[in-house]
């Protein structure tokens, strides 16, 4: 942090012989919290400190930068005037808290995690304390050069994100049959590294709009799951798996646009492979690995070309048709040495798309109308080997979707908007060899929804009501799986639903200089059905149903010439299934103190309560006083 | 000797450039030339202050028309006023904004914004005349929400990407001025630009990630965590339920569920393995134990 301030006190001095102009901001920031110990983003959104930020421009030069007290920031700094050189270089630094307060005393069951066997389901024993914070930064330079008529750009960025640690809790209830296998809190840690070089052209050359790009990178991921293993009462061992992946990725992408006052035409093609030598290593932490995955290759490739047609033949009828062909090839390949010896994985995948979309609108000033239907096929071939274990199918994937809208006014001040939306995916799975394995069939899934919004103004108070409410079904034919496990048993097709309901009413002011304000309230509702048909008896059944209430508020007042008061906040607050309230709100009290020169005071409180398994309450409040100006 | 804080000397030289410039800046304040300096000078400043610097001296006769009568008479009327703009049609309104910036959006037109009679202003209505290009974002709202009023109430759920904390925008996944408003790539690439670590290739992938990452997840916002679209295992039996469920295949799964077992317990691995078909490697830590 100090040596980001530095920099910045020198920039900004640097920048003070050239006569800037730019904002800026000091705060200190006071916090506390208070709840349970989970460490969720909510709750580290804010630490106390100093917090800062600037923005001072040249006539050559731009340079902003942020810092706060959780030590993240970015700093930016780009070329402006009329030089045909462009260029900018942007850092960022941010920090995310992974939720460690999945732990819950309780299984969801309701068996009390004290009668488990083993006795835990937190990381301590084995990990001790967990500070479960990933940090994410992220670089990149760009330059530009103008041309007469577009601009080709070179980009360099890299990814870092590094330090993350997720506990997985096991929460299998094993405890109440005396199954012996319930698994304890896991840890799993992931690092992160992307760079890419990107260069991209646009512009208008040869009467035609130009897009186009190409872009390397490489990607490495290191991932690493830790399970203890517990004896009765103590910590016997910790296995680990470890995953990796170094990918080296091509991207190319081009557009070309003809646009002429009644008509306009694209089309463009795209390009994307990815390889990679994928690794695992698994087994007990501090003895010689029992799992080794080696000589592995990961090959993806991907190409699509696609055109589309735009017309308004006469006065506020427009056409569209659109069409993609697009093919896909994967191939994977390794062996896997394992105690008993070595097998072989491997896994080729092709498929060959196309998709057709068309559009036809009509825009009136009192009336509009919008019918938009797309049709997809995909062919796809599959083969999966694992030993003993093989699976090849053939698939033919068909999306359908259908949406029509209307627009129709009424008088000065009333608008109705209506939509209509179909959806119907069909997948049809021709098995061609299964051994020892699993596979998913045939498939069908149909979804509708319909919906409308009312805008207008009830005297000077403009309002929005929406409406909207949907149904999906899902047909699921049996899996194919060998060898049988219970011939006795005779499946038939399973049957899925889903559905959902939604208002929302949102009000404003007419909106002025001094005062403005808005609220939003509305109703949702969301309903999953699985299966429809009967379950074993005594199954707990996993049907979820989410309804609930949420509501949103913003005021802005400006009582004196000096003076302005913002309040803005939110109430989601869905029950059934999941039980939680999440409360937001969040004052702001501006005082002028110059033509460049204000007074701040700022007071966010965040409250999140779980009732449904107690896994998380807890409250944040953030004060906030400084100054912020003009120079 | 103890050394004084190094935090504070760089904290107390950051608060003193800052003064130090906002000092000078009042001290020798005035605009220099420019034509409508003389009676728009908070106009005139902030259009220096944001990225039309560079062209502000011609930028205002670009939406205002030709200043001359207006410069000899300072008549309203002999001026494109806001009121006149703000009766253009969108198209109208974003010419002018286009005679500069067409080739850096050159799919504007005939992109799903520009079909629908958005224009520039739209969403780049800063008051002041462009002090600050970037969408307004004001009262806790992104410029986008006024007119996607179901995604922005998606946003204020208990998990959510953090475009409310303005950590990131809508236009971080969503290509605003192209064609194609989803992006040129498929939907799972922008979501892989900041989570590589899901990305793979993996030699075993979750068939479910062939329809993108919303197979699974909800982008904006949802009610459980990790953006999942239900809380429990209904999301999985979205494509894995059978008519004698909770058997899953050839296994009986009713004595790992029962007493609420999540799936993931042993299918760990959901967007892919390296070695294991069934995306459950933990599964050979339950061999060993038992």
């Amino acid at each position: 942090m100090t040596r980001v301030l530095a920099a910045t006190a020198l920039v900004l001095a640097t920048a003070a012989a050239a006569q800037p102009s730019g904002t800026f901001t000091l705060f200190a920031v006071g916090r506390s919290s208070s709840g349970d110990t989970g460490r969720s983003d909510d709750q580290e959104a804010f630490r106390s400190g100093f917090a800062a930020s600037v923005n001072a421009t040249t006539t050559d030069v731009e340079v902003a930068a942020s810092w706060a007290p959780t030590n993240e920031g970015w700093l930016e700094l780009r070329s402006r005037g009329s030089s045909r050189w462009k260029f900018a270089v942007t850092y960022d630094r941010s920090r995310r808290y992974s939720d460690t307060s999945s732990a819950p005393e309780r299984l969801p069951s309701g068996t009390p995690v004290a009668q488990l066997f083993p006795f835990t389901n937190t990381t301590l024993p084995a990990f001790g304390g967990v500070e479960p914070v990933r940090t994410r930064q992220r670089a990149q330079a760009r330059l530009a050069y103008l041309l007469s008529d577009g601009v080709v750009e070179l980009a360099v960025s890299g990814l870092d994100l590094s330090g993350e640690q997720v506990p997985e809790v096991g929460g299998m209830a094993f405890a109440d049959n005396g199954m012996p296998a319930f698994f304890p809190a896991a840890l799993a840690a992931t690092d992160s590294r992307e760079s890419q070089v990107r260069v991209s052209l646009r512009g208008g050359w040869l009467g035609l709009g130009w897009t186009g790009s190409v872009a390397r990178g490489h990607r490495q991921v290191k991932s690493a799951l830790r399970l203890p293993t517990y004896g009765y009462d103590q910590l016997l061992d910790v296995s680990r798996y470890a995953e990796r992946h170094d990918a080296d990725t091509t991207m190319a992408t081009l557009a070309v646009t003809l646009t002429r006052p009644t008509f306009a035409a694209a089309g463009g093609a795209a390009y994307a492979r990815v390889t990679s030598q994928p690794g695992f290593v698994g087994g007990v932490e501090g003895a010689p690995a029992s799992d080794r995955l080696e000589r592995a290759t990961v090959e993806h490739t991907a190409r699509a070309v696609g055109a589309s047609l735009q017309a308004q033949p006469f006065g506020g009828v427009s056409l569209r048709l659109a069409g993609r062909l697009g093919d896909r090839e994967q191939h994977a390949s390794g062996e896997e040495t394992l105690p008993g010896g070595a097998v072989a994985l491997g896994r080729a995948e092709n498929s060959d798309l196309w998709r057709v979309e068309g559009e036809a609108s009509y825009k009136g000033r009192e009336f509009g109308a919008r019918l938009v239907a797309t049709h997809q096929r995909e062919e796809v071939s599959r083969d999966l080997l694992r030993g003993a274990f093989r699976q090849t199918t053939d698939s033919i994937l068909t999306r359908d979707t259908a949406r029509a809208e209307l627009r129709q006014r009424f008088g000065r001040n009333f608008t109705v908007r209506a939509w209509a939306l179909r959806t119907d995916r069909s997948d049809r799975v021709d098995l061609q060899e299964l051994y020892r394995g699993y596979a998913l069939l045939d498939r069908d899934v149909s979804y509708r929804e319909v919906g409308a919004t009312v805008t207008g103004t009830a005297g000077p108070l403009p309002f929005t009501l929406l409406l909207s409410g949907g149904s999906g079904t899902t047909f699921l034919e049996p899996p194919a799986y060998d060898p049988i496990y219970d011939p006795s048993w005779t499946l038939t097709t399973a049957r899925a639903r889903t559905r959902s309901r939604t208002v929302v009413a949102h009000m404003s002011s007419s909106g002025s200089d001094t005062f403005e304000a808005w609220g939003e309230l509305g109703w949702r509702e969301q309903e999953w059905r699985f299966p429809e048909t009967e379950t074993f008896p005594g199954y707990r059944n996993t049907d979820e149903t989410v309804r609930g209430l949420t509501s949103a508020v913003g005021v802005s007042w400006a009582p004196a010439a000096q003076w302005r008061w913002q309040l803005s906040g939110w109430l989601d607050a869905p029950s059934k299934t999941v039980d939680h309230r999440v409360l937001r709100a969040e004052t702001t009290v501006t005082r002028k103190l110059s033509s460049r020169l204000s007074a701040n005071a700022r007071v966010l409180y965040r409250r999140f309560s779980e009732a449904l398994y107690g896994l998380d309450d807890y409250a944040v409040t953030a004060a906030m006083l400084g100054i912020s100006g003009r120079f | 000797m103890r050394q004084p804080p190094q935090g504070l000397i760089a904290w107390a030289a950051a608060g003193l450039a800052l003064l130090a410039m906002a000092a000078a800046r009042d001290s020798h304040g005035t605009l220099p030339d420019h034509p409508c300096a003389a009676c728009h000078e908070e106009q005139v400043a902030a259009l220096r202050a944001g990225p039309h610097a560079a062209v502000a001296t011609t930028l205002c006769s670009r939406c205002h028309g030709d200043p001359t009568r207006h410069l000899e008479s300072a008549e309203a009327a002999d001026i494109v006023g806001g009121a006149q703009l703000r009766g253009l049609s969108a198209r109208e309104r974003s010419a002018a904004c286009l005679t500069c910036h067409s080739s850096q959006w050159p799919g504007w037109e005939g992109s799903p914004h520009a079909t629908a009679r958005v224009g520039c202003w739209d969403c780049h209505t800063n008051a002041a005349h462009f002090a600050d290009a970037s969408p307004l974002v004001r009262r806790g709202e992104t410029a986008c929400a006024p007119c996607h009023r179901p995604q922005a109430q998606e946003f204020r759920r208990a998990w959510h990407h953090p475009v409310p904390e303005e950590r990131m925008s809508c236009a971080s996944c969503h290509d605003v001025h192209g064609r194609d408003a989803d992006g040129p790539w498929p939907a799972d690439a922008r979501c892989q630009s900041c989570h590589p670590e899901v990305a793979g290739p993996y030699v075993f992938p979750h068939r479910a990630l062939e329809d993108g990452c919303g197979s699974c997840h909800t982008p904006h916002g949802s009610a459980n965590r990790s953006l999942l679209t239900t809380a429990g295992n209904g999301l999985c039996l979205t494509c894995h339920v059978q008519s004698n469920f909770p058997g899953i295949g050839k296994v009986p799964h009713t004595f790992k569920l029962s007493g609420g077992g999540r799936c993931v317990d042993c299918h760990s691995e959901v967007h892919g393995s390296n070695v294991d078909e069934l995306l459950a490697p933990r599964f050979r830590h339950l061999e060993t134990i038992r």
